[in-house]
């Protein structure tokens, strides 16, 4: 595994990947209670917008403006044109900037930076309101955007300032972001889910503050596989801690299959509470990621 | 096993440091454990967790690859250098470990010869020696060779090697030369003893032994060879018949030493080719001289005797054996007399005598002859050379005679002669009628060989170092000169005093000796010797000598300007025909130091079998990691 970059690099997305970017938007079920700005996310309410939803019949005290006078003329009614209300999405990106994910090659933190760009970019120009948290035991670093892609500057610029350091626990920060974030909406949590405490917690702790949440698992493969046999002073990249050990094929077999157990009991516990898990390996383009993996699985629309 | 052989201290050190160094350069080029970060630790602990001690053990495990290395290496080391641990060792011993290296080592019943068996015998012993034990190797023959020095058994590579420098000479095993040897080696020494390995087809005084015994020094003898089978020539010469012509005789002495009778043949070759053969009986242990007449014109004679088909002669040493037929330099002769026609007839006979003849009032001096013959005559001074006296005058006391005259006796006969003697060889003196002879006055080293029995008549003997013949009697007062076997007699006076006798017989060169001979030709500084192999050497010349050491049976010819000698070289006459072998000694203590070799090496193979086990579970450890 390679040591942590001391930069992590943020490449830019190219034209094509932007193009594409454009088709799609953030699938959530909450949208803000309250038509601010110009969201291009439907509303279950009607009300000002462009897209037609229904007629009904006029009545004392509707603005003459919203009357179909086609329709009069040819059913002889007076009938109100009824719109569906476009909101905005408020979208907060909780990256994970602790230490593990500087681990990994490549660091699991610059793929979680691409992915993160790509969220920010299809968030902005839906029109959605952007949050950018940095988190590891607490936030380090926030960005907050209101809707409109050409902030999106603005939003790289600011991943393009964050490196992985320090340790994990992804349900103190959750909870100083629930503390400090009025507006719900949707949560992404980007992190590899390295936290001694459990992801579970820092979940429920989203999940309590009413935020549509969706975790997105950096998993770097070769992490994942284990080191090959062999003598090792491993070290913990957030602790600092370290310890010799002699990995020897069958260490290695238990270490697949404890890292097996593990993703299959965060799996589970993601289920049982409603929220989607995106397992993404570094080993494939951010771009396959966002636009087969990520859409596939339901995470944009 | 010699690649096993101990090593001594100093080398295991070098050995050692030499491999702890490879050890340390390995380790430092080792690979360390890789310092790896890891997202998660905690992950890693799940599945190995760590115990309390774990650095320790960690360290011990890191260190493990360099700890087997130095036990292995450590282990063959100290195996190397076969230790003797206090339950297996015994007593130190000193042992003089000797093979007998004496001709008789040449016989063959044990193949491929005696020598080499003793050879293998002793390689064996030194394998078995016990740890702690100094040996030296020697050999023996009419002396002791030392092959090496006072070594420890760990170092058996050298002692092999001193081994394997032995080589069999052609000269007799002389156990006084051991015994003088051991205790001055070995005298004080712990666990004394000499290891003989011999046939001991020698003698051995009880004294000799007895001292050995007094000096604490314990004999004993591990025995080569079987059969006592031996014919052999012992001594073989040929001369040419004094009157010259092409009539040789050669002396041949053949002894069987076997049990039984033997049926013999014995083939003479002049120059390769076979001019004669004849067979003989030998008796069961019975030695035979034989002069054999034959005619030949070369210089180039050899004699071989061989048995009967089926019978095996053990010892083929001493079945050849070579001859040259000298060609005696002319001698000078002085004859004064008043004259003496049987006597200068005689004289004429052999060709090889240049006689000259004076007148009793004309001697003034005899230097420059090889003999001077007096006649009824005694000068005034000493000749200074071999004198042949034919009745002295009745000089004076005080004269130069050999004897005085005490008077005379008449009509003496030859009542006695000795019929050893080979000066009266071929030569009857019964009957011989004699007027009168001198009562002569001998001293008491003369030797009479013939007397009557008032007298002697014929005497032989010194006279201020120089040889004399007297015939005590006027041989014209007797009709010896009128008998055939007078100038057989005259001829073998003469050449026993002109020393032609001795210089018609060659004397054989004795291989495995030193020995010197005369280079003719005068300011010569080196000279060529050919061997009967061919092989030529240069030889340096001192005083118009050479001195050379015959390795091989056969002719050697020696060159230099203008001359070639030829010799011909045989066992020595010293060496025994016998190869009997005998026990003199005990053989080897069963246990000591004849003992297992696995028991003596116990330590080592153990230690050898733990370095070989701790490699065994490294390789099945790595192929264990290898699999997966």
């Amino acid at each position: 595994m390679a040591a942590p970059a001391d930069k992590p690099k943020l490449q830019p997305l190219d034209e094509a990947f932007q193009r594409r970017l454009r088709t799609l938007s953030l699938a959530s079920r909450h949208t803000s209670r309250i038509a601010f700005g110009r969201g291009q996310h439907r509303s279950r309410s009607l009300g000002p917008g462009t897209e037609f939803a229904d007629y009904r019949e006029y009545s004392a005290g509707d603005d003459y403006r919203h009357i179909d006078w086609n329709a009069y003329a040819r059913s002889e009614r007076l009938l109100v044109r009824q719109h569906e209300q476009e909101t905005e999405l408020s979208v907060s990106v909780l990256l994970d900037c602790s230490a593990s994910m500087g681990t990994g090659d490549p660091p699991k933190l610059d793929y979680a930076l691409q992915l993160t760009a790509a969220i920010a970019q299809i968030a902005l120009q839906r029109s959605d309101r952007l949050a950018l948290v940095a988190i590891r035991d607490r936030i380090v670093a926030s960005f907050g955007s209101g809707p409109g892609v050409a902030r999106a500057h603005g939003a790289f610029e600011f991943l393009r300032t964050l490196e992985a350091s320090g340790p994990t626990s992804l349900a103190t920060a959750c909870r100083a972001f629930c503390a400090r974030t009025r507006r719900r909406g949707l949560a992404v949590l980007v992190s590899d889910l390295y936290d001694p405490a459990g992801v579970p917690p820092a979940i429920d702790v989203l999940r309590r503050a009413r935020f549509d949440v969706r975790v997105i698992r950096v998993v770097d493969p070769a992490e994942h596989e284990g080191l090959a046999p062999g003598e090792y002073e491993l070290i913990d990249s957030e602790t600092e801690r370290s310890r010799q050990l002699s990995i020897t094929p069958e260490v290695r077999a238990a270490y697949r299959a404890a890292r097996d157990r593990e993703a299959f009991a965060l799996r589970r516990a993601c289920l049982e509470r409603h929220v989607p898990l995106y397992a993404i390996e570094t080993n494939i383009s951010p771009e396959e990621a966002v636009l087969s993996r990520l859409r596939q699985a339901g995470m944009f629309q | 096993m010699s690649w096993l052989a101990p090593l001594s201290l100093a080398q295991l050190g070098a050995l050692l440091a030499a491999a702890f160094g490879l050890l340390a350069w390995l380790h430092l080029r080792t690979p360390r454990p890789q310092r790896t970060r890891v997202a998660f630790l905690d992950a890693w602990d799940e599945v190995a967790p760590q115990r309390a001690g774990r650095p320790a053990k960690w360290a011990l495990t890191k260190s493990w690859p360099l700890l087997r290395a130095i036990a292995i290496v450590t282990l063959i080391g100290v195996a190397l250098v076969d230790p003797k641990p206090s339950w297996l060792a015994s007593p130190a011993r000193t042992t003089l470990l000797v093979l007998d290296a004496g001709a008789h080592m040449r016989a063959t019943d044990e193949k491929p010869s005696r020598f080499e068996r003793a050879r293998e015998l002793a390689s064996g012993l030194l394998e078995q020696q016990a740890a702690g034990d100094r040996v030296m190797v020697a050999q023996l023959d009419s002396t002791v060779t030392a092959l090496s020095g006072w070594s420890e058994t760990r170092e058996r590579v050298q002692l092999q090697a001193a081994v394997g420098a032995a080589r069999v000479s052609h000269e007799a095993t002389r156990f006084e030369a051991l015994s003088r040897f051991a205790r001055e080696q070995l005298r004080g020494k712990p666990g004394a003893e000499v290891l003989l390995v011999s046939d001991g087809a020698f003698e051995i005084a009880p004294s000799e032994l007895k001292a050995l015994r007094d000096a604490g020094v314990e004999l004993r003898q591990l025995k080569v060879g079987q059969s006592t089978d031996n014919l052999a020539i012992r001594a073989f010469a040929v001369r040419a018949y004094p009157w010259g012509g092409e009539r040789c005789e050669a002396l041949v002495e053949l002894e069987n030493t076997g049990p039984r009778p033997r049926d013999v043949e014995l083939a003479l070759f002049e120059e390769g080719r076979p001019i004669d053969v004849r067979p003989f009986r030998l008796e069961a242990s019975s030695r035979v001289r034989k002069l054999l007449e034959f005619g030949a014109t070369g210089a180039r004679f050899s004699a071989r005797i061989s048995a009967k088909a089926g019978v095996a002669d053990a010892q083929p040493l001493d079945d050849e054996a070579y001859a040259v037929l000298a060609q005696a330099p002319p001698r000078r002769v002085l004859l004064v007399t008043e004259g003496q026609r049987y006597l200068e007839s005689a004289l004429a006979l052999d060709r090889r005598l240049l006689v000259e003849k004076q007148a009793p009032g004309a001697y003034r001096s005899a230097q420059g002859y090889d003999l001077v013959i007096f006649d009824r005559f005694v000068p005034s001074e000493p000749p200074g050379v071999a004198t042949l006296w034919l009745a002295p005058s009745e000089a004076a006391p005080g004269t130069l005679a050999p004897y005085r005259v005490l008077g005379s006796i008449d009509r003496p006969f030859f009542d006695e002669a000795r019929s050893d003697e080979p000066l009266l060889r071929s030569v009857s003196l019964r009957d011989v009628n004699i007027r009168r002879a001198q009562r002569a006055q001998l001293e008491p080293n003369d030797e009479v060989l013939a007397r009557s029995k008032l007298g002697p008549l014929i005497v032989k003997g010194l006279r201020a170092g120089v040889p004399f013949i007297a015939l005590t009697f006027d041989v014209r007062e007797s009709d010896l000169v009128l008998r055939t076997g007078w100038p057989i007699l005259v001829s073998q006076l003469v050449r026993e005093l002109t020393a032609a006798g001795s210089a018609a017989l060659d004397v054989p060169l004795q291989l495995g000796r030193l020995q010197s001979r005369d280079v003719t030709a005068s300011g010569e500084v080196s000279a060529k010797l050919r061997a009967p192999s061919g092989k030529t050497t240069d030889l340096d010349v001192r005083g118009q000598r050479v001195q050379l050491t015959p390795e091989e049976p056969g002719f050697y010819e020696l060159r230099s300007t203008g001359s070639l000698q030829l010799m011909a070289a045989n066992v020595g006459s010293d060496a025994p025909a016998t190869i009997e072998p005998r026990e003199w000694a005990p053989a080897p203590a069963p246990d000591r130091p004849l003992r297992r070799s696995w028991h003596s090496r116990g330590a080592a193979w153990s230690l050898l079998f733990g370095a070989l086990l701790v490699l065994a579970l490294e390789v099945w450890r790595s192929s264990r990691g290898w699999k997966r």
